[in-house]
């Protein structure tokens, strides 16, 4: 087991601050990333992970994509901290370095498990939900929001032979944060779907840290009317509500007030002032975001099912014309936004 | 616009790609580089790129030169993309650019192996278009390509396995044309398996003796070791329903029997497209201590002939000496000869 030779596959903000905990523990871990100045900055003076009341810094093994080619040894465990739309690609990327019995853990956001399985067999997959707040504003340096000690990893598996793994993989993610281990990996992923259709896009789309934008008015109806599609299109496929991110069975009993539920506990326990979302910081960096993933899959699904989404939809329009570079993100979106929906 | 009027990237601009592209560029198309290696993408965008042909050198500015992590941040969509990277990088590579290609557009693989199945399975068989690629070159410094065979000495082959496909392939030919000459075949996949028949003697073997690949045949028993490579490609390649077809410029009248023909076509490589210095990509990817090759070429042939119950004694060799080479259980070299051509007596 200590010889157990780990890859983290995307070591931007989120996978960089777990990469850091498991070589800060010792473990045979290899930081495979695609920006070139942030495999130079953590090569030259290593990691820097800032967090609220303690800063960690390491020495990692770094590894740029394009240097993939020239490994040798297998992994038995990759944790992949890529952006949802990348999964499938990075999945096959790493496939030829995965070993025959090793794990592929989408450690990320979307219904990325049965893309992955469909790359590396669902017996090599593990599906994860992550809650972890960080930014990483210049190479080498993270700014994490969310210490070890409020960082929350749930995972489970789709495929019975998967089963006995998922011990691996919680046991490495236990140095990041506290691991729950769950049976239903989709329905599980599907309330994080929830909680990021309520509050990624649209308050990326006010161009607000999470926390300014909610009192936006009329944006928390936005919000909320986003995150209940999700919760019917979810219930059309057959996904049970769960008593995850601070709530509890009775909260999930009651499908009317779950999801204003869900965004305040959310907001009480995990949104850190000045924290921006992971779709904001895409934008500022001129970068595609995972609405797609999110409150697409939402409109797909919901289309799918025979479930109407119109206040998804409106949020994945205005969300593309900000991509095209139609408008910025800003509070006057709002109006487009209530207009759309 | 460019006088094509397409929107054209280079997926993968090593030796190969960087030398076609710069072809494309001068000739005023619209063409973004995409490239994994970055201290390459640097040197290009600093200095342009430049190509060492036998006769002369050209440095031209690349427009666009992105790095693979850049990819994100497109907001256009591609026409035409052309695929260079290693047959073992197809799927991924595919993968990454998919959401950038045009619902009309293609994607052309310009590789060894048979990628035109992987190229299809990501972006559908109406918008994959395979392609031979016969041209020497090599790049061992960022931002510097020798291309060994110029333009007039370079040869492709281009074909859709879909009639959709196939009805876009003169828009590539008229683009690729720049960087050499292009024929639109009906049966692209016949043509690839021709090429993989010069490639299952050529690629390997040379790379296990460390010898450039007009050193090695001229080493005693190596000529003919790679033609028995190529004789079982060959038969690997009917095995699989292709055809023997002529490529490099061969007529239908130079098309003889599977054992002769693999000869003839190992014969026009050392010919017509390779120089005294030549090293095959499988020897430049071992000298940079990258994956080669090897699996998508003798892997292939010993592959499909087991299918069909027949084996590929000289194909199964060379796969084991560069898996053993790849593992560091074997050092390649000279040396490797006597055992190169000791093949493993079968068992029983």
């Amino acid at each position: 087991m200590s010889d157990q030779k780990i890859a983290i596959l995307g070591s931007g903000a989120n996978g960089a601050s777990i990469g850091a905990d498991l070589t800060a523990a010792g473990l045979d871990v290899t930081l495979i990333e695609q920006w070139p100045a942030h495999v130079e900055a953590m090569r030259a003076s290593g990691l820097t992970i800032e967090m609220p009341d303690t800063t960690l810094h390491v020495e990692p093994r770094t590894m740029h994509l394009c240097e993939v080619a020239t490994l040798r040894a297998r992994f038995d465990v990759v944790l992949m901290l890529m952006k949802a739309y990348d999964s499938v690609w990075a999945a096959e990327l790493i496939r030829p370095y995965l070993a025959e019995d090793g794990i592929l853990a989408g450690v990320q956001n979307g219904m990325s498990t049965d893309a992955i399985a469909s790359v590396v067999g669902p017996g090599r997959t593990m599906g994860t939900v992550i809650e972890i707040s960080s930014t990483m504003s210049e190479p080498g340096v993270v700014r994490r929001h969310s210490g070890p000690a409020r960082s929350w990893f749930a995972i489970g598996s789709i495929d019975p032979s998967a089963e006995p793994r998922r011990e691996d993989v919680a046991k490495l993610l236990r140095h990041s944060g506290t691991v729950e281990i769950v049976d239903d990996i989709r329905a599980t992923k599907w309330m994080k779907l929830i909680s990021n259709a309520t509050v990624l896009v649209p308050t990326a789309i006010v161009g607000l840290p999470m926390f300014d934008a909610i009192t936006l008015p009329r944006l928390r109806e936005v919000m909320v009317g986003a995150g209940r599609e999700a919760r019917d299109v979810g219930a059309a496929a057959g996904y049970p509500l769960l008593p995850i991110f601070g709530l509890s069975a009775e909260d999930v009993a009651q499908p009317d007030s779950v999801v204003d539920t869900l965004l305040d506990e959310l907001y009480e326990r995990f949104v850190l002032p000045g924290a921006t979302t992971t779709v904001l910081q895409d934008w500022t960096k001129n970068r595609h975001s995972e609405v797609d993933d999110i409150n697409g899959t939402v409109v797909s699904e919901g289309a799918r099912l025979g479930v109407p989404t119109p206040v998804n939809s409106a949020v994945v329009e205005v969300a593309h014309r900000i991509e095209r570079g139609e408008m910025d993100p800003g509070p006057a979106n709002l109006d487009a936004l209530l207009r759309l929906s | 616009m460019s006088p094509l009027g397409k929107k054209i990237a280079f997926v993968g601009t090593g030796a190969q790609g960087s030398g076609i592209g710069a072809d494309l560029i001068r000739a005023g198309l619209d063409v973004t580089f995409i490239e994994q290696w970055p201290a390459h993408v640097e040197a290009m965008r600093a200095r342009g790129i430049e190509v060492r042909l036998p006769l002369e050198t050209v440095i031209t500015p690349v427009p666009t030169a992105l790095h693979l992590c850049e990819v994100a941040a497109l907001r256009e969509k591609f026409d035409i993309v052309f695929v260079l990277v290693k047959a073992y990088d197809t799927r991924w590579t595919v993968e990454l650019i998919r959401p950038y290609l045009a619902d009309d557009g293609v994607v052309v693989g310009l590789q060894n192996g048979m990628s035109i199945d992987d190229i299809a399975a990501v972006v559908g068989p109406e918008r994959t278009i395979g392609a031979v690629i016969e041209m020497a070159s090599n790049m061992y410094e960022p931002g510097v390509v020798t291309r060994q065979n110029a333009p007039e000495n370079s040869w492709f082959a281009l074909g859709g396995v879909h009639p959709e496909a196939q009805r876009r392939a003169p828009d590539v030919q008229e683009a690729l044309q720049h960087a050499g000459t292009v024929e639109v075949t009906d049966d692209i996949r016949s043509s690839k398996w021709m090429k993989l028949v010069a490639n299952a003697g050529e690629l390997v073997p040379s790379a296990i003796l460390d010898e450039a690949l007009a050193d090695a045949v001229r080493m005693p028993g190596v000529h003919e070791f790679m033609v028995e490579c190529g004789k079982e490609a060959a038969r690997a390649a009917v095995a699989d329903g292709s055809r023997l077809v002529p490529i490099f410029g061969l007529t239908a009248e130079q098309v003889t029997g599977p054992e002769q023909y693999a000869a003839d076509l190992l014969g026009e490589v050392l010919d017509k497209y390779s120089l005294p210095d030549t090293r095959t990509t499988v020897l430049q990817d071992w000298m940079k201590g990258r994956h080669s090759e090897y699996l998508e070429v003798n892997g292939l042939v010993v592959d499909v002939l087991a299918r069909t119950g027949e084996v590929a004694p000289y194909n199964a060799h060379t796969v084991e000496l560069a898996r053993r080479i790849e593992a560091g259980e074997l050092e390649r070299g000279p040396q490797n000869l006597d055992l190169l051509l000791t093949l493993p007596v079968p068992a029983g």
